[in-house]
This record gives C-alpha cells, structure tokens and sequence, in this order.
C-alpha cells in the first residue's frame, strides 16, 4: 500500500503563503491609507522646504525699499499637483523716531584699557544719533514680516487652516554698506 | 469509514488564523507608528523654522542697532575686547569691562520694538562677544559674535516654546571724525 506523504508540502506552504499575502494587502491598504497619507506628507515637506525659501527672500534678498504687503502662488513642477499661496504682510518695528540705549565711554585722556567712566546718555532715537544713515533708510530701520504659507495637494480640494504656516522674522535696513 | 492520514492535517484552521491576525496586527502597529512619525516630524520643521526667524530677527536687530550707533558699538566692542576706544594704535587689551556692551544689548528684544508678533514667539540677543577690536589712525575696526535665542510656540501635537540659537559674526568698520 502507497501512503500519502504527512503534512505539509513546499507547494501548499508557497500556496498558503501567497493566499495570506493576497488577503493582507487589501487590509494594510485600508489601514494606512498607504499612497494619500504618503503623498500629505510629502506635501508637508515640500511645503516646508518652499516657506523656508520664501520667508529667506522676503528676509534677506529683496530690497529693503520693495518690501510691502503682497501674495504669490506656486505650482511646484508640473505634475506633482501641489500647489502653494502665500500673503506677506509687513508691519513697522522700529520707527526711526524710537529711542534706543546707548552709552558711550566718557572724554578721558587716552589709556592702555582700563577706562571705565562712561557717559549715561539719555535714550535717543536713530534720527538724531545716525541722521545720515536714517536719511537713505525712509521711517522705518526695523520692519516685521509675517509670511502665511499655504499649500494643497493634488486630492486637496482647496486650502484650509490645517495646511498652513504662519513664519514671523524681522528685518533690519542693512542695504548699504556703513559709512 | 473514509480512511484518514495521520491526523498531520486536524486543527490547521486555528494556527493559520492565528497566524493572519497576528500579521495584520504587526502591520498596524508598524503603519501607525510610521505615520504618527512622519506626521510628527513634519510638525518638528514648522517649529523649528518659526523659532530660527526669530533667531534671525534677533540678528538682524543687532545688526541694524551696529549701523544706526557705529561709534558706540565700536565703543562697546572695544571696550569688552580690553582696549580704550580713544587710544590710537594701542592693540594689546588692558582691563575688559562689559559696561557698554552690556547697554548696548539692553533693548536688542523683540519686546523692545512694536510688538507685532505672535504671544509666545519673541528673541532675545544673549552675547555680544568681541573677537578683535582696532582703533588705528582714523579707521575703527571690530570683528564681534553675535548670539541670539529665539523661540516660538507651537501650539500643535503637544509641542510646547522650541528654542533656536543662532550665532553671527560680523565686522564694524568706522572711520572716526
């Protein structure tokens, strides 16, 4: 008499192996949501890496005398399907009327450093410690910009409060060289 | 009676799915802790950008404070570095004293200008250290680091205040009289 081989061959081990996959998949799909909740994130990123690059030429690359409200948009590539808005609101800091503090080492006779009187000068304001500079600079030598970054993605439908980034930087009058 | 084989067979039903569910449990808990991260660090970029504008801000606070009082900065770097302000040529630092400088970055805070910005966000500069200061004939040079701490609050994900330093050097160049 023939007897069949007990238990379990490579095949059906392969076969059920195969089978689990094919159950699995469907349930891990539903579970993570894999490709929308990838793409979201990658979203995210771009958006991070593009406020970041919008809020450094808002701070340091256009002119001091450009500065004002304004908004812009972006499409990032042409088939990613993000999309980006921004608003750049500027609002004045320090007017050249504002006093600061200052002090300055009091008229002695010149010393090998150990000069230590200094003149309590009252605050003054920039207008009447730098007249020059002040004068090429308008009113404002201190301005704060608030940059708010948004961004969709392809399945977005539009923008929302969910998607957006409000970056806050203040910039200086640094155009000109000091002289 | 159908013959059976050795009873190899009985009972597979309930490895198999015990099997499955335990695999499927794996994989969400790995998906869920792989998203909860990635979330989470995207989160951690927004915060860390808001906090290092404000470090920024800080700098270019202190900056434009160096441009608008170049003598008293030169004044307070030299000072800070050891040498007296009105002594031309005189190079080698005596007694450092940090009186001026520390005037000087009195009011270099966000408080101190229009207070435009979000509650809980704000700069502060720390240090202004001197490296090199020179007063020779009628030209005044100073090479000074500037150290800025600069927070904000998040507000999301349990995030709290993130601080960011940020650390400048730059030079004062003044020709006196």
């Amino acid at each position: 008499m023939i007897r069949r081989p007990a238990g379990m061959t490579l095949v059906e081990i392969m076969l059920a192996v195969f089978i689990l996959a094919l159950a699995i998949l469907p349930i891990v799909d539903i579970l993570s949501h894999s490709t929308g909740m990838s793409k979201k994130e990658r979203t995210e990123a771009a958006a991070a890496n593009f406020a970041a690059k919008t809020m450094n030429r808002y701070m340091y690359e256009v002119p001091w005398g450009s500065l004002g409200n304004e908004s812009g948009g972006q499409t990032l590539g042409s088939d990613t399907g993000i999309v980006f808005q921004w608003t750049v609101a500027v609002s004045d800091a320090w007017p050249v009327g504002t006093a600061m503090s200052v002090k300055r080492v009091a008229y002695h006779a010149p010393c090998g450093g150990t000069c230590a009187t200094f003149e309590d000068i009252p605050r003054r304001a920039p207008d009447q410690i730098n007249p020059t500079f002040c004068s090429r600079c308008g009113n404002q030598i201190l301005r704060t910009i608030t940059l708010t970054f948004q961004w969709k993605g392809p399945s977005d439908a539009d923008y929302d409060n969910v998607r957006k980034i409000v970056l806050v930087g203040r910039r200086a009058m640094l155009d000109e060289a000091n002289q | 009676m159908k013959p059976t084989n050795n009873g190899a067979r009985r009972g597979l039903a309930i490895p198999i799915v015990l099997t499955f569910v335990v695999v499927v449990m794996i994989f969400s808990i790995a998906i869920g802790k792989v998203r909860t991260a990635s979330k989470f660090g995207n989160l951690i970029t927004f915060h860390y950008l808001k906090a290092n504008y404000m470090a920024q801000s800080g700098i270019q606070h202190a900056m434009m404070k160096i441009r608008v009082c170049p003598d008293e900065a030169f004044e307070a770097a030299a000072r800070q570095f050891g040498l007296c302000p009105l002594n031309d040529g005189n190079t080698t630092p005596g007694t450092k004293n940090n009186g001026l400088m520390d005037a000087f970055m009195a009011d270099l805070n966000s408080t101190s200008a229009s207070n435009n910005i979000p509650a809980g966000w704000g700069y502060r500069v720390t240090k202004i250290e001197t490296k090199a200061a020179v007063r020779k004939a009628n030209q005044l040079v100073t090479l000074v680091e500037i150290t800025c701490d600069g927070w904000a609050d998040e507000g999301k994900g349990g995030l709290g205040v993130r601080h960011e330093i940020v650390t400048k050097t730059v030079s004062i160049f003044k020709k006196a009289g």
